[in-house]
């Protein structure tokens, strides 16, 4: 057997959903400029939402995504409005510390209401796999896959065809620009939160089919939607698919060549020589820069 | 008829005052022209005019409508728009799509306004799927005036129409105002370092100085005035 192809597809497979999972983290940091501590937990909350509908609907987490996705669209406008629209009045790093206090919080909420143990949301096609060629493929990895690029690239299609869609680029690449054509920034603003939130909450549905999760695993997830966008760059879902792809590479070959232990250190010591070399990210140009 | 109609318009950034009390007003069908040395407050005049920045004190009508204390967005709603110092061009899109988010507050014609701007300025239709930032410096200007014009205005303000630009292009952008302001029946409200082209294509024109409006009247006699002509034009 090809262990490095069988490395490769881990990686294509775990890297669609990296992608899928930080393009929310990207977008409100490139709009809104704020840097959410809180996103991994909202992950985890999604991950939480999705294995109590499971338990107490029957609902599998894949067809509970749309309840997710709209239940974190309406968590996020709400923290939007009721705290970060304040705190964004006052300096940047009030925002930082404010968000991780959010973090905190929904990481203890949880642990009350679900205690600590490792939960898993167990289907019934979850130990499923098949051989193609000399290659296993496990079939919720490939299911992952398939709908992260699917609900990706509808992401892309909103922003790049829809009138609110190029209203959110308009207002990340130039507020004053997009104020003077009539867009209302704040409520872009609360569309984009409640946006990037809603991208965690579903992110969380199908982290919760791939690996079993604890209410204090949102710490982790954060430091990887932050890698994979300094990785890739801010400002395009592209970026964010690459930053995806390359941070899921880095932790599936030097995990099997250099041990578990090592992956985190080796996308972090990535994650320098990025800043150092391309400070921009891989696909971050000139002219997508986040919001000013 | 006033499109515009300022009066005892006060306003600065911070605690800094920058403007006091201007009185100005611009007709229906008129190109009317802001001119002064640099740090007079011009810039800071359309911007309150446009919304970006909230007045200290006095009062703003665009029409018979009190706008002074609606936000930007929806004074352009009303057709008060602003092709802005430093043009805020969204660099990242192209230039279609930089048309196209000028039509946001008047999104069912679209069509016929894009194919207005694009026969003002054959350029940009060539240049359509580029990047705006890619463009040159006079094509952005297009850009900007073309974005402006896709929200159907009834009052064109632009800053700084020639800076940075070589004078024959400045001469056939100037052309092209003038056409859009008697075909469309646009009226403009010009701020300008270049005096001798303001005065030429204004009817009228304001003089800032210090924050303060210290002259002001028609063009065509403002330009034969001695003191204009020794103080902003360079001639003797």
């Amino acid at each position: 057997m090809d262990t490095g192809l069988q490395l490769l597809i881990e990686s294509l497979l775990l890297g669609g959903f990296y992608s899928f999972m930080a393009v929310g983290f990207a977008l409100i940091w490139g709009v809104l400029n704020i840097l959410n501590l809180a996103y991994g937990s909202y992950i985890i909350l999604g991950a939480y939402l999705s294995l109590f509908l499971f338990r107490y609907a029957g609902l599998d987490p894949i067809l509970s995504i749309p309840v997710s996705f709209a239940t974190g669209f309406l968590f996020g406008i709400l923290v939007q409005k009721l705290i970060f629209n304040r705190a964004m009045k006052l300096e940047p790093f009030m925002v930082l510390i404010i968000s991780f206090g959010l973090d905190v919080l929904i990481s203890n909420a949880l642990n009350l209401l679900f205690k600590a143990d490792v939960r898993s949301i167990n289907v019934s096609y979850g130990g499923d796999s098949f051989l193609l060629g000399e290659v296993i493929i496990s079939k919720v990895k490939l299911l992952v896959f398939v709908l992260s690029l699917l609900l990706t690239f509808a992401l892309y299609l909103f922003l790049n065809r829809t009138w609110t869609g190029k209203a959110i680029r308009a207002v990340a690449l130039d507020r004053d620009g997009a104020m003077l054509v009539g867009i209302n920034p704040s409520q872009i603003f609360l569309i984009t939160a409640g946006l990037g939130t809603a991208i965690s909450f579903s992110s969380g549905n199908l982290y919760g089919i791939l690996q079993g999760f604890t209410p204090f695993d949102g710490g982790l997830l954060t430091v990887k939607v932050f890698l994979i966008s300094i990785l890739g760059g801010l400002g395009r879902i592209e970026s964010a698919v690459a930053g995806g792809f390359l941070l899921a590479f880095i932790e599936i070959f030097s995990s099997f060549y250099m041990g578990e232990g090592w992956k985190l250190f080796v996308a972090l010591a990535v994650m320098v020589g990025v800043l150092i070399f391309r400070p921009r990210g891989l696909l971050g140009s000139k002219y997508y820069g986040e919001a000013q | 008829m006033r499109v515009l109609e300022a009066k005892e318009v006060t306003t600065g950034y911070g605690d800094v005052e920058i403007i006091k009390n201007i009185e100005l007003y611009v007709n229906d069908g008129e190109i009317v022209a802001i001119f002064g040395s640099n740090g007079s407050g011009k810039s800071t005049f359309l911007k309150a005019v446009a919304g970006l920045v909230p007045l200290w004190n006095g009062t703003l009508h665009f029409g018979s409508e009190r706008i002074d204390e609606l936000p930007a967005y929806e004074r352009v709603k009303r057709g008060v728009a602003l092709a802005p110092e430093g043009r805020h061009l969204f660099l990242g899109m192209s230039v279609e799509e930089n048309l196209l988010m000028g039509a946001w507050t008047k999104r069912d014609r679209v069509k016929q306004n894009l194919d207005k701007v694009y026969g003002y300025f054959p350029q940009l239709k060539e240049k359509r799927g580029s990047l705006a930032g890619d463009l040159s410096g006079g094509q952005q200007q297009m850009l900007s005036i073309g974005k402006a014009l896709m929200s159907e205005p009834k009052l064109l303000m632009i800053d700084e129409l020639s800076l940075g630009l070589a004078p024959a292009v400045v001469d056939s952008l100037a052309q092209i105002l003038t056409r859009i302001n008697r075909e469309e029946g646009i009226s403009m409200l010009l701020v300008e370092q270049e005096v001798s082209l303001a005065l030429e294509i204004s009817n009228r024109a304001y003089v800032f100085d210090l924050g303060r409006v210290v002259d002001s009247g028609r063009s065509d006699e403002l330009i034969k005035r001695d003191s204009i002509r020794k103080t902003y034009m360079g001639l003797a």
